[in-house]
This record gives structure tokens, sequence and C-alpha cells, in this order.
């Protein structure tokens, strides 16, 4: 018998396992592809020709995840992409690099008083980043503790009396200055077209800064909650140690690789093609799992990936637990539908953008197809009725800058992470001729900005919602394992009587990304997930009993 | 210290405010601009003959608290509860569906449409009443520190405020229609489609101040909207409080940081140690006291009040009942709801956002001579037609606009109720740009401040303090629908603002 199993070799899966087997502890990971890396894969798409199949860029990785588990000395190896430019019809621009005195006239071409108000507004969202990692960071230990099982008393009936810690609570966010905590309750439930209208007037920088308010949500920068996920993207800012958005060397397969390498190194074991069918309850607790065909696997820990509709849904029997019926209810409506398409170019040679026609520093950064706030909201609102954009949002890099093993030399491979394409069609199905249809939509606008690329493409990928559940096993195919709402965050996320990463099914926990602390390639989850476990294992160990079979 | 209360405007939550503090025994004097009272729920002859009500007329969410406390039943007001909440009449493609205040004839009616939501109707309605009944005390009252954790372990009500209404209906609910007036009756003047997240919010207020064992009951004032605003002056003035319209406020008067008295347009100043203002916070601070006065990041914290939701009144009057598909007369007392989708309210959002006039605007029509034929002369019938979710600057202007938004509310009704366009007799049309000149309506926004879960609660200015700050001129009170817990006829702004002055 095994310590501990992980259901899911996605990035998560693998730092939770590292965790858990750098303790001690005996560790599989069980993975139902043949490969590793859930929707942090690369692959080798066309002969020649790599590309990071789905999550592009890592900027969300957290410092002490890299520094635990020793990943640099694994082969973790980040690129800075220092700059971001948003190509303009007609020939202009709105160019952000590294340096601030150039980007601040950049700026200040499109207004003077936005030039200056981007200082102050960086300085507050590094603030309010904090303040949010630090909630993320402390949710399991001081805010579950102190309420996580009135959360659960009282899903059903809401008239309950506030604690005295719940009281605590809220005192702690009344002692910030109240400007903060206006700013931070409001970014829970505005636009980010509101939220940066308190700070920038013109339209350009406004629709570039909200990019980041929109990545692998349903929403546009016009809807009410956008302004959260702005902030989400602010974490990866916190701490002063990778303040930009960085690219893997390899692609983002490498950062799974590197993980599951350092996991290994600890003696853990991964099983890729071992579908989980569901988890083994004895004694009203986590036991084990059953593969899909049929084998029993025990330990005393199950830890799972996936998202809350395989983890609370698939996995479980909902009379092995209590209130399980409820628990596979709220997990059967969480809201996870996917937004995105990734459509991967290989390419004959530099693309020529109209603005920046020559090569030169812009194509190793972001290049961003955001001209305005209407153009945004219009590719959203084709999304809504059911149709994908038929003129996108588009989020490029071109790894093969960065990175010059990814493609044949004087060749490159150029990314586009492209909004918005939703996993149900309303008319028809994602057949071959609708997916086509969406690259040409991609392909086309971006001709609109850097004509002449329709000539220098090789091949292209066009990859959707359904294949990204497909492939890296996420129903729906949301990226971030379930939206980024109110709703779906903290203690809330993935369920009240699942919070803090515990489940009501003793020795049963989640890790992924669709737990408090979210999506993107952070490890966060996973990180504060197996800590847990070993603190539970901890205190079952000396308080006697209990946690016996463990060993 | 002068002990004398002005009140500025004389809306139904300036009257609300003047009759309790009068009660209270203050010395209160109420200016209005306008030659009637009411405000935004007033009652006007826009056409002869007839009483219209300009905006709200739906009585439904006023406390009836206040309503005892202040005898209003004896000073005149007399309620009549409408026979339906909402209808949504048949169109070609789509069937009627009628929600009622009984549950039991709701479903009845809804068994014909669909079985499945016929029998989730009753679950809804009361997991709808509970979660309301949750969040209904930190709308009556001024919101607490403890208020917040209440908030954190209601799971649905955090649901509420970060879902959307299309998605949180769509789980229990399939015919078109039915979903359709659910959103009719949580989004008029919101501005916002019901794919927009935090659009459970506003469905979950309504019933909060709609008296939690029924869903949103339509009732109204016999006589128009304009009756409640007599009853509260007739009450306010038997207490002691001077009620004086045509009394356009212009300043309000700060020295040395406190608050000092009025002027008025005229020039005549009128000295009071407390000020209760009414009007939206752009008006109240930016024009009333002005910016000289202020703190740079609270002017900019006015500038970015939202306002959206911008709506225009169409009143019709008719020779006769218009013919709704599919709806009898006793149907045609509450909302009528026109849309044959939530898609359909979506849309019309969709061109708001972009300044344009929707190809098909969204109507919320209301028919007041069904249940009070005194509105109108014998034989003639009024139909307000509310034209929701309208940009307020919109492209090419108002002027030009107007006779575009006209046609087609005409093709709208006419396809909703066929043959009203020969009932037509006489029309009068007020726009989102007379809202705002003729009430102060700050960018035709009836409610004073988008009714959004970003501008709500703690995130709304209270009656002494905003974002955790105080006024900035002490004496100032704020009691109107900018402030929490927000727009709707429910009185429940002024209230607070009295008892929050007289407690000090």
């Amino acid at each position: 018998m095994t310590d501990a199993i992980v259901v899911g070799a996605g990035h998560n899966g693998l730092v939770a396992a590292a965790y858990l087997a750098r303790a001690g502890l005996d560790v599989v990971v069980l993975e139902s592809s043949p490969e590793i890396g859930g929707a942090t894969r690369s692959e080798e798409a066309f002969p020649g020709f790599r590309f990071s199949v789905f999550s592009y860029l890592v900027s969300l990785l957290r410092p002490e995840v890299i520094h635990e588990l020793d990943l640099v000395r694994h082969g973790l190896f980040l690129v800075p992409t220092a700059s971001t430019l948003n190509p303009l019809p007609g020939g202009d621009c709105l160019f952000r690099e590294a340096d601030p005195q150039r980007t601040y006239r950049h700026i200040a071409r499109h207004s003077r008083r936005d030039a200056e108000a981007l200082f102050e507004y960086k300085l507050e969202m590094r603030r309010m980043g904090h303040l949010m990692y630090r909630l993320q960071r402390a949710a399991p230990d001081e805010l579950a503790a102190a309420i996580g099982d009135r959360v659960v008393e009282s899903a059903e009936h809401l008239d309950v009396e506030v604690s005295a810690e719940v009281a605590d609570i809220a005192r702690y966010f009344l002692d910030l200055p109240p400007a903060r905590l206006r700013s931070f309750v409001q970014m829970l439930t505005m636009s980010s077209a509101d939220f940066l209208g308190q700070w920038f007037e013109s339209d350009v920088l406004k629709s570039a800064l909200s990019s980041s308010s929109i990545i692998g949500s349903m929403l546009s920068p016009r809807t009410p909650g956008s302004a959260y996920v702005l902030l989400h993207h602010y974490m990866g800012e916190v701490d002063g140690v990778y303040r930009e958005w960085g690219f893997q060397k390899g692609g983002t397969g490498a950062v799974a690789a590197t993980i599951a390498r350092a996991a290994r190194s600890h003696g853990a074991e991964i099983r890729t093609q071992s579908p989980v069918a569901r988890v083994l309850v004895s004694d009203g607790r986590a036991a084990g799992v059953v593969l899909a065909n049929g084998d029993e696997l025990r330990a005393a820990v199950v830890m799972s990936s996936a998202a809350p509709q395989i983890s609370l849904g698939r996995l479980l029997d909902p009379g092995d637990i209590p209130g399980g019926a409820g628990l596979v209810e709220r997990a059967a409506r969480w809201q996870s539908g996917g937004c995105a398409g990734k459509v991967n170019l290989a390419i004959s040679g530099l693309p020529r953008f109209e603005c920046m026609p020559e090569p030169g520093p812009h194509l190793s950064g972001g290049i961003t197809i955001a001209p305005g706030l209407d153009y945004v909201d219009r590719a959203y609102d084709d999304a809504k009725y059911g149709g994908f954009s038929e003129r996108p949002f588009i989020d490029m890099i071109i790894p093969s800058v960065l990175d010059p093993d990814m493609a044949p030399p004087g060749k490159h491979v150029l990314s586009c992470f492209v909004q918005y394409a939703p996993y149900e069609l309303a008319a028809g199905s994602w057949d071959e001729g609708q997916r086509e249809a969406f690259g040409d939509a991609v392909v086309r606008t971006l001709a609109e900005y850097a004509p002449g690329i329709e000539d220098q493409i090789l091949h292209r990928q066009v990859l959707v919602p359904p294949d990204i559940e497909a492939i890296a096993g996420i129903p729906g195919g949301n990226i971030f394992h379930g939206e980024l709402r109110l709703s779906q965050l903290f203690l809330l996320r993935p369920d009240p009587a699942a919070a803090a990463f515990r489940t009501p099914l003793p020795g049963y926990y989640l890790c992924g990304s669709s737990t408090q602390f979210g999506g993107g390639i952070s490890g966060g989850p996973a990180r504060l997930a197996a800590l847990r476990v070993l603190d539970d294992l901890r205190t079952a160990d000396t308080a006697g009993g209990g946690g016996g079979e463990t060993r | 210290m002068n002990g004398r209360v002005a009140v500025v405007g004389g809306g139904h939550n300036g009257l609300v405010a003047a009759a309790l503090l009068a009660r209270s025994g203050r010395d209160v004097v109420l200016l209005e601009a306008r030659p009637e009272l009411g405000g935004l729920a007033s009652t006007r002859e826009l056409i002869p003959g007839h009483r219209v009500d300009a905006g709200s007329h739906d009585l439904g969410m006023f406390r009836r608290s206040v309503m005892e406390e202040l005898e209003l039943g004896a000073h005149g007001l007399e309620l009549i509860e409408a026979p339906a909440v909402a209808a949504v009449p048949a169109t070609a493609g789509s069937s009627a569906v009628v929600l009622w205040p009984e549950v039991g004839r709701t479903v009845e009616g809804l068994g014909g449409v669909s079985r499945r939501d016929a029998a989730a109707w009753p679950g809804f309605v009361f997991e709808l009443a509970e979660r309301a009944a949750a969040l209904e005390p930190l709308l009556s009252r001024p919101l607490e520190l403890g208020d917040m954790g209440r908030l954190l372990i209601a799971p649905e009500v955090l649901r509420a405020l970060s879902s959307s209404l299309d998605e949180s209906l769509r789980e229990r609910f399939e015919n078109p229609s039915l979903l359709a007036g659910l959103c009719g009756v949580a989004l008029p003047a919101t501005g916002l489609g019901p794919r927009a997240n935090g659009t459970g919010w506003p469905l979950l207020f309504h019933c909060a101040l709609g008296g939690s064992d029924r869903l949103a009951p339509v009732v109204r004032a016999q006589g128009g909207a304009g009756a409640l605003a007599s009853a509260l002056a007739a009450s306010a003035a038997a207490s002691g409080a001077e009620i004086r319209t045509g009394a356009a406020v212009s300043r309000i008067l700060v020295d040395s940081g406190r608050v000092a008295g009025v002027r008025l347009a005229d020039g005549e100043r009128i000295e009071a140690g407390a000020v209760v203002s009414t009007a939206t916070p752009s008006v109240t601070f930016l024009d009333l006291i002005g910016a000289a006065l202020l703190e740079p990041r609270f002017v900019r914290r006015l500038l970015h009040v939202k306002y959206r939701g911008a709506a225009a009144r169409l009143a019709l009057s008719l020779d006769g009942l218009p013919a709704f598909r599919g709806l009898e007369r006793p149907a045609l007392t509450g909302r009528i709801v026109l849309a044959e989708q939530p898609d359909d309210i979506e849309r019309a959002a969709d061109a708001a956002k972009y300044g344009r006039l929707p190809d098909r605007p969204w109507i919320e029509a209301a028919l007041p001579t069904a249940l009070d034929p005194s509105l109108a002369p014998a034989g003639r019938h009024l139909l307000l037609a509310t034209v929701h979710h309208l940009p307020f600057d919109l492209e090419g202007g108002w002027e030009a606009g107007r006779p575009q938004l006209l046609a087609r509310v005409a093709d709208e009704l006419e396809r909703w109720a066929p043959g009203i366009g020969g009932l037509v007799r006489e029309h009068a049309l007020l726009l989102p740009t007379d809202f705002e000149a003729d009430y102060g309506a700050t960018a035709g926004g009836l409610h004073h401040g988008e009714m959004n879960p970003s501008q709500s609660l703690w995130l709304r200015p209270s009656a002494s303090a905003w974002a955790g700050e105080p006024l900035p001129a002490s004496g100032l009170w704020l009691g109107g629908a900018g402030c929490h817990p927000g727009g709707g006829l429910t009185g429940l702004p002024g209230t607070i603002a009295a008892v929050s002055l007289l407690r000090g």
C-alpha cells in the first residue's frame, strides 16, 4: 500500500506529489492520458515545430514552489517576455516596454494623463495583488479554520447568527484603509472597463490593460466581475520575483517535465494511461482508488487535481459521504464553460506588423489584438449568443524568437490565444468546417495588422474548448477549471463543503486549479493542499490512533 | 446651533425623511424645485385629463411599517394590489405566461406551457424568499460591521452577487417566456442584460423588499403614484413640517466644514443646522456643494459613479384596452413584459453599450387604468410603456433619436398587441434627457446610480459616509436613492437618513 495517490499529472498534481514525496511519503500519480502535463504541455505538432499546446506563458508560478522544489536545478528556465505590443488599426500602436521611460513616452502619445497614472495604477495593483495573495495564502489556516464549519452549516439555512470569528475577519478587512478596502471589494464585483475607467481616459490603454481581465473567462471588459480576473493576474507580480511574464524554454510542457523530475527525485512514481474510475471508500474514509480497468490501488490519502465535476462528481459515490447529494448537485452547476481557442501557426518567417514592420524587440514580447473596448466587447457579443468571434481578441507570442529550438532555422512558431470560442456553438457543432472557419477568422484578423501573414503560414493547428476538454481532461475546457468569480472563489472554490482543500470525505483532498488560489501555472493550490495533508497526517500521528494506517 | 433641518428634494425619499423628522419633533423645511411633489414617483397631467405617472408607480417595495408610522392611510393613501405580478403575452412564436402572487395559480398556468417549469416553480419561490429574507435586514437599516460576516456565510447571496440571472434561471426553467418574464421583473432600469454577471442581485433585492412571502407583488396607489407623495406631504405637514414647492435649491451652504443652510435659485437663504439631500451624489456634491470644497480624490470618486440604465416613458391614451395576445384582463394588471426570451433584453443592452437605439426596444408596459379607471377620462385607457436599456448619450443625439424611438416602440407594441395603433388617441413621451432635466436624474438613470453589486451595500454611499469616510461637511445627510440601499420606490434611503440624523 502506498501512502498517497494523486489523481492527475497536470502541473498541480505534480507539485502536490513532489511536496508529499519530499516529505518522505510513498506517492503514486495516476494520469489518464499517455502524457503528463494536462493543460501544461508542449508538442511537436508539425515536424520541426514545437508548440506549447494550451498554456503559453508563465507568470504566476509561486516563487516558494520554485525554491522549495528546487525547480531551477531540475530544468526551469524562464525567459522574460518584457514588452507588450498592441497594434492598432491604421498602422498605429501602443507599445509597453520594460524601460518605464520609453513606455511613458509611448503612452503619452495617446494620453499624457494616462502615462502619469500608469505608475500609480501599477503600485496600487501590486498592493491589491499582495492583499489578494495574502488572503489566498492565509485562507486555509486563518479563514477556513475560523468559519469553514459555519459555511457548511449555513449553506442551507441562511439566517445564522454572525459568529465572533466572522466578525473578526470582517474587522481585519475593515482595518484596511477605507479607500483600499473599497477598491478591493469593488474589484470582486465590477467590470474591468469601469475599474480602469477610474484610472485612465484613453480607450487604447484601457483596452490594452483589460486583456488580463478576460483571459480564460467568458467575460467582456464591460461585464461585471471582470475586474477580479484582472486582479488575479496581478498576483503574479507580487514579491518582486517574477514581475514579468516568462516563457519556458521548450514550451510550457517543459515546466511540467521539470516538476515531474523534482517529484521523481524524491521518489514519486508517475503512471500515465491509468485513468481513475472512482475513489475507494472504507470505514467512512478514502482508502485508495479504483482504476478504470478495475484494479484497486490502496492508499491512506487521495488527492485529486481534477475539476469539481470529476473530483466531487464522477469519482465519488454520493452515498459514501455526508451531504454527498448536495455536493454532487453543486458540482454539476459549477461554471466552467470554455471561452478560448488556441491557434498555433508554423510560419516561414517573422510577421511584419504594419505598425512596426522590421524585426525588433517587440517580437520577443506579447502581442495583443485588442484595439479598443468596443472591439473586444463585440467579440464577446458574438460568443455570448453562441458563435465564435468574427473578429477575435488575440494574445500571441512568437516562442521561436525566445527559444530558437522551437522551430527549424529561419522559421517560426506563432502561438495565438484566441477569444472568444464558446464550448458549444449555437448553430452546429465544432466540426472540421467550424474549426477551419474559426482558424480563418484568426488569420484574417492577424492579416489586418500584419499584412501578408496569410502567405507565410506553413501549418495551422486549431484547438477549441472541446479539444481542451478532451486532451487536458477539463470539463467544459475552461483553462482555470472554473470561472474566477465571487461565487467560485475563496471558501466557495470549489464548494463550501470542500473549502481549504479538504472534502467531507476524510483522507480525500483537492489540489487543482478549481481550489482556492485558482488557475494559472502557479502551483499554489497544490503546494497549500500538500502542506494541509502533511499537517493533517502529523496531527493524526500525534493524536495516536486515527492516522495509524498511514504507515 | 440652528436646530432646523432642510430637506432638499420632494421625491418620496425626501418626503419620508421630512415626515419622520417632523414627527420626532424636528423643525423641518422641505424644498422641491418642481410645482408638484413626488419626483420620479409623481403623477402629472402629461396628457390633458389623464393622470400619468412620470416614473415609478409600483409601491410593492415601499415599507409597510413606514406607511403605518406616518399614518398614510389616514392621510388619504389607498393601496390597490394587482391580481397579477407579471405577464408575458404570446407572439407568433412564443406562448403567454402569467405570474400570479399565488403559487398554485401560477403553477396551474405554467402547466400548459412546461410541465418541468410548473414543477420547479414552488421550490423557486420558496428558495428565493428564503434568500431574500436573509438579505432583507441588510437593506433596511444602516449597514453594520457584522453584516459583512453575514454575507460571507451566505453562499447563495454571493452567488446572486456574481452570477448572471440568465444562467441561474436556466438551472431550473426552460420556457423562454417564463425566463423573459422573470428577467423583466428584475432588470428594469439596470441597463444590464440578463447574461451579465451580477444580475441575480436585482431580483433578490426586489424580493427582499417586496415582502418575502410573495414574489415581487405589484401594488399601486389609488389616483397614481402621486397619491403617495400627497399622503406623505399631508403627514409631514400634520407634524409641523413646512413643504415648499417651486423652491429650487441652488446651493448647500457650508461654513467651516459645517452645513449652515441652503440658498434657493431666487437668492433666498434658508438657515439650517442640518441638510438632508435626496439629490443624486453628483448633484449633491458637484452642483450643490461645489467641487471647490471637496478633496480631489472625493471628486474623482464622484465622477466615477455609474448612472447607466436610462429609460424613456411613453404614455398612450387609448380608446379601449389593447388586446395583448394570450392575456385575459386580470393578467393585464401587473407588469407586462414584452420580451420573448432573455436575449431580447440582452440585445437591447448590447445596443445601449455602443450608444445606439436597439432595433427592437425592450418595453415594460403597464395598464394602470385596468386597476384604477379614475386615471383617464371615461372610455379611455392609459398605457405606460417604459423603454428600458437606452443609452443616455445616444449616437446622433436624442433630437434625431426621438422619432426613431417612437417608430420602433410603435412597431414593437403592434407586434405584441395587434391593432393597438388604431386605439391610440394621444401620447406623451419622456426621454432620458427629460428625466435628467426635470427630475435631476443624472444621466437619466432612474436609480440615482446603477443598481449593480459594485454600487451596492458598502459600495454605495450611506446616509453619513462614503467608502468608510465621513461626508465632507458635518450636518449633511444623504437620503436619496443614490445611497444605501438604493433605488426603487422603497422609502428606505429617506428612512435611514432620518433615523441616522436623529441618532446623531
